[in-house]
């Protein structure tokens, strides 16, 4: 549109200038042959002011004054009436000397420049329409080609906007018959394809690997384990192998949990219900309070009757689980959790020691407690991606000594 | 006793039967799908360990073919999978256990001998080892014919104790026993650490030959003479 009004303008401009150029030119040269005309009628021997200065248009006087011409040619423009019209127009007046068989006279001669200002006037107003109207029809033209000729590629836009990785659907493009569209399309479903292609395959290298490398991590634990049973083993030989017990265990764990967290984020566990939360909690209440009273901690509850969320019965369980295992494995020795339920958010509350690192890498994978080594570091990552696939929202602050974990739903 | 162990791993397959041997088990093995079919069709066995991926097809189909077949084989599905559908499915065909690898072998035996009990007395189950005697389907426990009560915890924990008598248990296995994954590993020594001394205080003081010694660094040991 600026492109359109910038071309208009300068053509308009470059228009103006060419009429101009040529209006000058031919008042230069009526100038010219007025002048000569006037001079050739003062070169006669008695010459007649008197028909000379009978046009209105020009004037001749003698200057008496001086012997030679002072004035030089002057031009201006002016603003005289005109007799014929009766109205004021713009002029341009040449004044001069000039001496003719010894006499000086000045000359003045005017010329109407009223078609020349008319002429300009009318290169400037066609110019604003013709902007006018072509910027009318650009408008149309772009509705018309946004309308119709862009519909595929909108459609491709709106597909890509609304593509998941995740969620399998394959991109259905609109048939176009424009080439580049067609180049487009193209490009971009091969570009998918690939992507899918690559994905498919880093998803089953985490699945295999977590799998796979079980039964290796089995066959270590089960040959230790033998290697522990028999008797003269010294108590180095035990440490040594302790901790390589320990390690396969850690490994596998760790293994298992990665899959885990894969898993949810391939959007695995789809069997969402909507689960009254209640029961759902207290159940698992039930399983960690035996934990608990080995630790002291005392658990409050005061779960509201009609809570419930829609998601998979599996994910929840994991959630819970990993946020009060969270809680009490962060907490003091006769400490305290609360868990708060009302009908649309869920509040986690432990007793514990401020972070020592910052709050922003809470759900961060394997950010953990220096104190805890043993630790995977996971709980909390796991229970972000879960909040994150169910749209859930999850908030941690902490307050009075207090850890406090919010869940809203 | 005898059981077939469905394993394609050759080093497992091995460690565990020797393990099994050495508990008194008659043991067999079958590497592939295609043994293991053969094996059941042939033979007779009262524990079937079963590893659900198998080179050549799926351990499931061979549960599927011992149920179709009416077989009283107790069956133990052993899977590197950690996924809740096989479980549930496996469950559902009519397998009595599940167990993800990788396994201590001493829960291994556990479940072997609970899945033993359950099989063999069809509910009516007494244990007595020495002077103590466990009634699994009551979940009683008595010192010298005395009734001793044991919270939930430390019943399972004396099970888990006879089942792998005279062995050292460590104390990772003994967690993962009694809680699975909901505990910190650090957290949970010291929660052994409490209820052996509970169970150890009151199978004593009811005057017991049955020891639980600890072992330094290791973990414990039930000695029962």
């Amino acid at each position: 549109m600026l492109i359109t009004a910038l071309v208009i303008s300068a053509s308009g401009w470059v228009l103006y200038q060419i009429a101009n150029t040529f209006l000058e030119n031919q008042t230069q040269a009526y100038f010219t042959y007025r002048e000569s005309r006037i001079l050739s009628r003062l070169s006669e021997p008695v010459p007649d002011l008197k028909l000379l200065n009978s046009f209105r248009s020009q004037r001749v006087v003698p200057v008496t004054s001086v012997k030679i011409p002072t004035q030089s040619k002057l031009e201006r423009d002016t603003m005289l009436l005109n007799d014929m019209s009766g109205d004021i127009e713009p002029f341009r007046a040449r004044t001069f000397d000039a001496e003719v068989n010894g006499k000086v006279y000045r000359i003045n001669i005017f010329v109407g420049m009223q078609e020349s200002v008319l002429l300009n006037k009318f290169i400037i107003q066609s110019a604003f329409y013709i902007f006018l109207a072509l910027i009318a029809v650009l408008l149309l033209l772009n509705y018309l080609s946004s309308r119709f000729l862009w519909r595929p590629f909108d459609h491709t836009l709106e597909q890509m906007k609304h593509y998941s990785i995740n969620q399998n659907q394959p991109l259905v493009l609109l048939p176009t018959t424009t080439q580049e569209f067609k180049d487009l399309n193209r490009l971009l479903s091969q570009t998918i394809a690939r992507i899918e292609h690559d994905y498919r395959n880093i998803k089953e290298f985490t699945e295999n690997i977590s799998h796979e490398v079980q039964t290796p991590l089995a066959v270590i634990k089960a040959k230790v384990e033998m290697l522990l049973k028999t008797d003269n083993i010294s108590s180095g030989q035990l440490k040594a192998l302790n901790a390589v017990y320990q390690s396969t265990s850690r490994l596998s764990k760790l293994s298992k949990t990665l899959g885990l967290i894969s898993k949810i984020d391939n959007q695995e566990f789809t069997n969402k219900e909507q689960i009254m939360l209640k029961p759902f909690i207290q159940n698992i209440l039930y399983n960690f309070e035996e934990l608990a009273e080995l630790k002291n901690v005392k658990i409050c509850a005061d779960l509201d009757e009609k809570a419930s969320m829609y998601i998979d019965g599996y994910l929840l369980d994991v959630l819970l689980s990993n946020l009060l295992k969270n809680a009490l494995s962060h907490n003091f020795a006769n400490g305290e959790i609360t868990v708060r339920l009302q009908s649309h958010r869920l509040s986690i509350i432990n007793t514990g020691q401020p972070l020592n690192f910052p709050v922003e890498q809470l759900f961060d994978r394997f950010r953990k407690n220096p104190d805890k080594p043993q630790s995977l570091g996971l709980g909390l990552a796991i229970v972000k991606k879960i909040c994150d696939m169910n749209n859930l929202a999850i908030n941690y602050h902490y307050e009075q000594e207090r850890h406090i974990f919010d869940l809203s739903f | 006793m005898k059981i077939l162990l469905v394993e394609d791993n050759p080093d497992l397959a091995e460690t565990v039967v020797n393990y099994l041997r050495q508990e008194g088990y008659i043991c067999e093995t079958a590497r592939d799908y295609k043994t293991a079919d053969e094996k059941i069709i042939v033979y007779k066995y009262d524990i079937i360990i079963l590893d659900i991926t198998l080179p050549d097809g799926n351990g499931l189909d061979i549960l599927k073919k011992l149920k179709h077949n009416y077989s009283e084989a107790g069956v133990l599905i052993v899977s590197a999978k950690n996924a809740l559908d096989d479980k549930v499915e496996g469950l559902h065909l009519g397998a009595d256990d599940y167990l993800t690898k990788p396994f201590h072998l001493a829960e291994l035996n556990a479940r072997i001998q609970s899945l033993m009990r359950r099989r063999r007395f069809r509910g009516h189950d007494e244990i007595t080892l020495s002077d103590i005697r466990v009634n699994t389907t009551t979940c009683q426990v008595f010192v010298k014919d005395e009734e001793i009560t044991l919270t939930r915890k430390e019943y399972e924990l004396l099970l888990y104790f006879i089942s792998n008598r005279n062995r050292v248990l460590n104390k990772e296995s003994i967690a993962e026993h009694l809680w699975g994954d909901n505990i910190d590993m650090a957290d949970s020594f010291d929660f052994i650490y409490t209820h052996i001394k509970n169970l150890r205080k009151k199978i004593m003081g009811k005057g017991s030959r049955v020891n639980i010694k600890s072992v330094y660094g290791m973990g414990y040991k039930f000695i029962s003479e």
